[in-house]
């Protein structure tokens, strides 16, 4: 079978570690020339040259939320490359507080981070995707849709995220450029180290799996999605949850 | 071709105009087919064929074909030479 993602020029934040660093790398793996942004390179660079991935992956150190950076990077793509064929939205930050415990710097930064830079990438991105096509992959999560105790800011940025995903992509599709969400479920990541194991166990009791997902889960739906097997598909939110039940 | 023929070219292609409908007539306000469509069209041509990328403020800014050239004139452009 050929490479699913062969030559295409992809652009994934928030890559250093866990989702954003298994989409990275399973681009890559697929055929694809990735450039892999985080806020510095040191994870990216070791774990680059560990798979002896230099070749294809291009480690990216900037805040992501800067308007100036975010310019500059896609103004080196198109040098680099002519084009950008997928964009991942992965870069997020999740900060847990409780009603009454959330600041205004709080929110923004929150806001400025999950929301206002994949719109600003999503409007920078799509000059580059005009000629050829393209596809935007913004990663949501299940409290966008279903909310969740402690999180009434993360989950209002990853709604916002679920909502411009869908007017984007109605906006965009005669361009052939397709815009979807995947929205994970738990995702065994570094977050979970320190949780309490009996917290954890009931959470994954609502699980019909039976197991939290892994990284490489959401990396391969975000594989389908960067590729032209899902030609046909734009607007959508996929859930990636093991078949979660609460 | 000049930086200056680069740009009619751009703007009678988008816009469907004439040579001589170029110049200072050349607005938002008085060509109806310089709609929000055809504005990104222009945008990402102008962007293309001249290595820039505008911010969004220019891209609001971007009403007539002068305010174009001011635009470019600011990314180190010197369309009219």
């Amino acid at each position: 079978m050929d490479l699913l993602v062969k030559d295409k020029i992809c652009l994934v934040t928030g890559a250093s570690r866990g989702i954003g660093k298994a989409i990275a790398m399973l681009l890559a793996q697929e055929g694809g020339y990735v450039y892999a942004v985080a806020q510095t390179t040191e994870m990216m660079q070791e774990w680059i040259s560990q798979y002896g991935m230099a070749d294809k992956i291009v480690p990216v150190g900037m805040d992501i939320s800067e308007p100036a950076l975010q310019k500059e990077l896609i103004m080196r793509i198109r040098k680099e490359k002519g084009r950008l064929d997928v964009l991942v939205n992965n870069a997020a930050i999740e900060r847990n507080e409780r009603i009454g415990m959330i600041t205004r710097q709080s929110m923004q930064r929150m806001f400025e981070v999950n929301v206002f830079a994949p719109v600003e990438l999503i409007q920078l991105a799509t000059r580059l995707m005009l000629r050829d096509g393209g596809s935007i992959i913004n990663i949501a999560s299940k409290v966008a849709l279903r909310g969740n105790a402690g999180q009434m800011v993360y989950s209002a940025t990853k709604g916002a995220l679920v909502s411009l995903t869908k007017s984007a992509a109605k906006e965009l599709a005669a361009k052939k450029i397709r815009v979807n969400a995947i929205a994970p479920g738990l995702t065994n990541t570094r977050m979970f180290t320190d949780v309490d194991p009996e917290l954890l166990k009931s959470r994954v009791q609502n699980i019909c799996m039976g197991r939290l997902a892994e990284p490489e889960d959401i990396a391969n739906a975000a594989l389908f999605l960067a590729s032209d097997l899902s030609g046909y598909i734009s607007g959508q939110v996929l859930g990636v949850d093991g078949c979660t039940i609460l | 071709m000049t930086n200056l023929e680069k740009y009619n070219a751009i703007f009678m292609k988008v816009l469907e105009l004439k040579p001589e409908s170029l110049g200072e007539a050349c607005t938002v306000c008085a060509l109806e087919r310089w709609d929000s469509m055809a504005h990104m069209n222009l945008v990402y041509a102008l962007e293309e064929d001249f290595d820039v990328m505008f911010d969004p403020e220019d891209i609001l800014k971007f009403r007539s074909y002068n305010e174009g050239l001011e635009i470019l004139k600011r990314y180190g452009i010197d369309v009219e030479g």
